[in-house]
């Protein structure tokens, strides 16, 4: 128990030092001026060196009213007490307290600046803490006043201050803890940022959320325009850039890519690409790791749009590019193998004639074989061109060719469309829709008959193709039909397949369409 | 006979040419497009135009509009369509509405030279003539049950031949029956499918068309 006591002698004002440490190094845990480490270093030193010369001096049983931590008359004995020191007590107790105090009035502007330099939005989250500290430091301005006077007041009263100081103190790493805690909160207000957001953010959504997160109201957001080679905001103003040479790349920026000025937070996509630029309160600099955390957020979501608008050109493009191959490979078969066959035929035929009176008979007989071939490549041809692109979509639209298609069908199929023209992509996909449905009625749905329609709702062409079979197609099986809704995809469209097991089977496709 | 001939593939227009020729007819001009075609039968007048109905450059429907031009301006200039695809959409419509002069082949009907030839007469003198194939499609499209299910095989052989445009002496000949059977099977035809009997000519191809295109 000596032992302990003494030690608890030594280091009574630790709780002070640690203290000082931890206002000075809040919130993110570095202390970060050169002026900073040394008070805190010296702090830690005054209270092992100066905790120890008092300890050496102190006697529990003499020193009584005058030393308020210490005074416990029937504590003791200290061990490490060296009773011809004694005398030095009141000497050594008050050079310790009073570099103490003036320690605490570096800690106090400390504190005072930080408040000053604080973002709105720092300020908000550490109030707590702040409140806690001033608190605390009106107990100890107390303290050091009581000290100085002359007649140092006593009684409960006295008791009181002391016990409220104490619990002041204790008050402010909880309140520290607070802040912190409220800090994390603000930075997990960027992953709700996200959800805020949405999938598809315009602009001024995008600006009023980030204002919100970040408590800036005149929070400016560009977004980079290709084009221009500039940010542009909502209005249509350009936004500067930061400078170069006050271009910060902040400890987690490596990864992050968020390049910063004062006041001006640059956001690049993940591929280092130029993505928005934020013109905000350069406060808000103060707090790196909330603008990095709704940098961060805002690559997330301008990224996921520009990858969806990316991911929707490349598809169209391909489905066009696909499309415009087909038209071409069917014209050069028309243009070139059929019109090479049906001359060959006529050659043919003239050969056959030539040969009308010639004696051999088997001569004549290969000719004729030879016509049949050729006539059946014809026709062969003819299907295939046809199956890889219809010419009478391309001339005369969707509802001939849809009606074509009824008539070579293997049961029957009433038609109905509107004499409209579309875009050729559109009018491909539709079709191509039917003919696929129409093919699935009769391999596969047993149906007795077909409806096709086709019109258009508003900016969009709904085709639709209804059968009275068995029903049960669905998209997840059918490669078919999978194919279908890929490629409808692709072209901003939409397919439905409702075929309820013995209802028959309702195939509809939604495509834009000017 | 004199006959233009519009055709874009330069080997099967030459071979065209030369059958023509071999046959009697007499080919004043030959073209692979069909923009300076109205022009050309302006000048020479000719007797039937035999076109392609997709020709540069756009290959679509350039035979079709001049074709349309054509006949706007020279109703009794016999037009042929060739094609190689069996379409029975707006082609068949054209005809339908208005068969006189008018024909419709599949392209390699044109290496038959017989073939050719009577189908460019018959352009020539005001008849139409439509592909069998196209005619078989038109008959052979699935429907609901109705009137064309009562027609006897034979008859349904004699509705084809009418909507090929065909008259009743050439349908005995092809059919190899005698005239009054054809008139027989033709007022069966009529009675069944509930159309007008005196139709001649091109009107019964067209009432024929109309039917089979509801």
């Amino acid at each position: 128990m000596p032992a302990l006591f003494a030690l608890g002698a030594w280091w009574e004002a630790l709780n002070m030092a640690v203290l000082l440490h931890l206002v000075l190094s809040f919130p993110d845990g570095r202390l970060a001026s050169a002026l900073a480490r040394r008070l805190t270093v010296f702090s830690y030193a005054l209270v092992a060196v100066g905790g120890l010369l008092r300890t050496l001096t102190y006697d529990p049983a003499r020193v009584a009213v005058e030393a308020t931590y210490l005074s416990c008359g029937d504590c003791g004995p200290n061990l490490l007490h060296v009773p011809a020191l004694s005398g030095l007590f009141t000497a050594v107790d008050g050079a310790y307290r009073g570099v103490g105090w003036i320690l605490s009035v570096f800690l106090v502007v400390a504190i005072v600046r930080r408040w000053q330099q604080a973002s709105v939005a720092r300020r908000r989250a550490l109030l707590p803490a702040w409140i806690a500290i001033v608190i605390a430091s009106v107990f100890l301005l107390w303290d050091l006043l009581t000290l100085l006077l002359p007649q140092p007041p006593a009684g409960a009263f006295q008791e009181v201050v002391v016990l409220l100081s104490d619990v002041a103190q204790v008050a402010v790493p909880v309140a520290f803890l607070t802040g912190l805690l409220r800090m994390r909160l603000q930075r997990a207000e960027v992953g709700d940022l996200v959800i805020d957001l949405g999938t598809d953010p315009d602009e001024d959504r995008l600006r009023d959320v980030l204002g919100r997160v970040l408590g800036d109201p005149g929070l400016r957001l560009g977004l980079w325009q290709e084009d221009k080679g500039e940010y542009v905001d909502g209005e249509g103003e350009i936004l500067a850039e930061p400078r170069a040479e006050t271009l910060a790349r902040s400890r987690a920026t490596s990864t992050a890519r968020a390049a910063r000025g004062r006041g001006r937070t640059r956001v690049d996509s993940s591929r280092g690409t130029p993505l928005a630029l934020l013109h905000h309160d350069p406060a808000l600099d103060e707090d790196p790791e909330l603008l990095e955390a709704v940098g961060a957020a805002l690559r997330l979501a301008l990224e996921n749009v520009s990858l969806r608008t990316q991911a929707k050109e490349v598809t169209s493009r391909i489905v066009r590019a696909a499309d415009a191959e087909r038209g071409r490979l069917e014209r050069d078969l028309h243009d070139g193998a059929q019109a090479r066959l049906v001359f060959a035929l006529m050659a043919l035929r003239r050969v056959d004639k030539g040969l009308a009176d010639h004696p051999d008979a088997s001569l004549r007989r290969s000719v004729a074989e030879a016509e049949q071939s050729l006539t059946l490549a014809l026709e062969e041809l003819r299907g295939i061109a046809h199956g890889i692109h219809p010419a009478v979509l391309t001339r005369e639209g969707l509802g001939p060719a849809l009606t074509a298609l009824a008539q070579q069908a293997a049961l029957p199929v009433v038609v109905s469309a509107e004499p409209r023209r579309y875009d050729p992509v559109v009018e491909s996909t539709a079709y191509f829709t039917v003919c696929e449905a129409l093919a699935n009625a009769a391999k596969h749905a047993r149906a007795r008959a077909v409806s096709v329609s086709a019109r258009q709702h508003g900016s969009r062409l709904v085709v639709e193709t209804v059968d009275d079979g068995i029903g049960g197609a669905d998209t997840a099986r059918g490669s078919g039909l999978r194919g279908l809704a890929d490629r409808l995809a692709a072209v901003d469209g939409i397919l439905h397949v409702d075929s309820p097991a013995g209802g028959g089977t309702r195939i509809r496709a939604e495509l834009p369409c000017g | 006979m004199r006959v233009i001939v519009a055709e874009d593939s330069a080997i099967l227009r030459q071979g065209i040419v030369r059958l023509l020729t071999d046959a009697g007819f007499e080919v004043p001009a030959q073209l692979g497009d069909a923009e300076r075609l109205p022009a050309l039968v302006d000048a020479l007048r000719p007797d039937a135009v035999l076109l392609d109905i997709r020709m540069p450059p756009t290959h679509t429907d350039e035979g079709l509009l001049a074709a349309a031009a054509i006949r706007a301006r020279h109703p009794a200039t016999g037009i042929l369509l060739l094609s190689q695809y069996v379409e029975t959409t707006d082609t068949v419509r054209a005809l339908a509405d208005n068969p006189r002069g008018f024909g419709y082949l599949l392209k390699e009907r044109v290496a038959d030279i017989d073939e050719l030839t009577a189908a460019l007469k018959r352009v020539a003198a005001g008849e139409s003539v439509l592909d069998p194939q196209v005619v078989a499609r038109l008959i052979d499209t699935p429907r609901a049950p109705g009137p064309l299910d009562e027609l006897t095989a034979r008859e349904r052989e004699v509705l084809a031949l009418m909507a090929e445009g065909r008259s009743n002496d050439a349908i005995a000949r092809h059919l190899v029956i005698g005239a009054k059977t054809v008139e027989t099977h033709v007022r069966n035809i009529f009675a069944k499918l509930a159309l007008e009997t005196d139709l001649h000519d091109h009107r019964r191809v067209r009432a024929v068309l109309t039917y089979l295109r509801a």
